[in-house]
């Protein structure tokens, strides 16, 4: 059965191109465009990891991380949070919402399919 | 009488204890000659086995030998082919972005679309912050600014340093890192022409602090936008100015 992941974006073009390279490994994909969109659609779907941006309108990536690492339906799901800036606080601010990784923009495909692999295979 | 029978019996014995010597004495000596025979061919015989075994025991190591080259080479292919693998994945990767940068371009005849689809491209594809997007005119009228004050294009002008060079040369020219932009302060400059019309152009001022330097893909981008962005540029100028003749 493919592994299902919900891309989080409000850039039709990212996930787009998120989709594109994601396509090669054969997962289900599933979007979302902002961070509450992204807490309903990772309780109806439970997908098997979301990549999601930080900057969003309605609700930032921190905050739908955070919301989705405190609801028992979808805190088990590992986040990937997607930076513009890899700065330390920024990490920071990702990593007190509960995200089990982070890559920054522009996103290098082979460090993000390094890291979902990585926490596909842990989970399994 | 008696004295003589003892003296005979005496002789006897003398006697058949010489010829018992004798025998024993040959006896020995066949005895000696045996084991010199048997230790001469168990000699041997521990010779060739012993050669038997070094052979077989260097017969074993080159085929040891042969094994390791064979599971070097197995581990050299394993290798070139992740390699392969790991590059189809990045041109696939950027074959996925660069469709991804042209289909964004193109799903709208909005001006203000195009506009936002390049900063899209801009901000998320190659990395930047800090950009701006203005007129082909010569004052470069601001069209889209971002992560600047539109102010910070006050005195650029279509002649300035890197940007009157982009377009005289009718090409994108970019700083590598390491590279000190003038004194537009521009380090990428696009210029958005299709075929010789200047629409126009592009400015980066800055990466993000991660991006380590511009990459085939960046220039690809670049180049990219530079026409494509172009042509769906002309593209909602055209549909204005039918709307606009139809309106008439």
């Amino acid at each position: 059965m493919a592994r299902k992941i919900l891309l989080v974006d409000d850039s039709a073009t990212v996930l787009m191109m998120e989709r594109m390279i994601l396509a090669s490994e054969r997962f289900e994909i599933v979007t979302a465009a902002n961070g509450e969109e992204a807490q309903e659609r990772a309780r109806t779907e439970q997908p098997d990891l979301i990549l999601m941006d930080i900057v969003m309108p309605k609700q930032n990536g921190i905050q739908a991380c955070r919301a989705i690492k405190q609801d028992p339906a979808t805190k088990h799901i590992p986040v990937i949070l997607v930076t513009t800036r890899g700065e330390a606080e920024s990490m920071e601010a990702g990593y007190t919402s509960g995200c089990n990784d982070y890559v920054t923009k522009p996103v290098n495909s082979a460090e993000l399919l390094g890291k979902i692999r990585n926490l596909l295979g842990a989970r399994s | 009488m008696s004295e003589l029978r003892s003296i005979r019996y005496v002789e006897r014995i003398r006697e058949a204890t010489r010829a018992l010597f004798e025998d024993l004495l040959e006896a020995n000596r066949r005895l000696g000659l045996t084991v010199s025979v048997l230790s001469t061919e168990r000699d041997a015989a521990s010779r060739e086995d012993v050669n038997e075994l070094n052979k077989r025991s260097e017969r074993w190591r080159a085929e040891q030998r042969s094994v390791l080259e064979l599971l070097e080479a197995i581990d050299r292919e394993q290798k070139r082919f992740q390699e392969q693998f790991f590059d189809i994945e990045r041109q696939n990767a950027n074959l996925a972005t660069l469709y991804a940068a042209g289909h964004a371009l193109h799903t709208s005849a909005s001006r203000e679309a195009v506009l936002a689809a390049i900063q899209e491209i801009v901000i998320n594809l190659v990395g930047s912050e800090e950009f701006a997007i203005v007129g082909g005119d010569y004052g470069l009228t601001p069209l889209a600014v971002f992560g600047m004050r539109a102010q910070q294009l006050d005195g650029l002008n279509r002649e300035s340093g890197i940007i009157g060079r982009a377009m005289s040369e009718q090409r994108t020219l970019a700083l590598m890192r390491g590279m000190p932009a003038d004194a537009t302060g521009v380090r990428v400059c696009i210029p958005l022409q299709l075929g010789q019309e200047l629409r126009g152009f592009v400015l980066i001022f800055s990466f993000l602090p991660q991006k380590e330097d511009l990459s085939p893909l960046d220039q690809e981008l670049f180049s990219l936008v530079g026409t494509q962005a172009a042509s769906a540029l002309a593209a909602c100028d055209a549909l204005l100015d039918r709307g606009a003749a139809h309106a008439g």
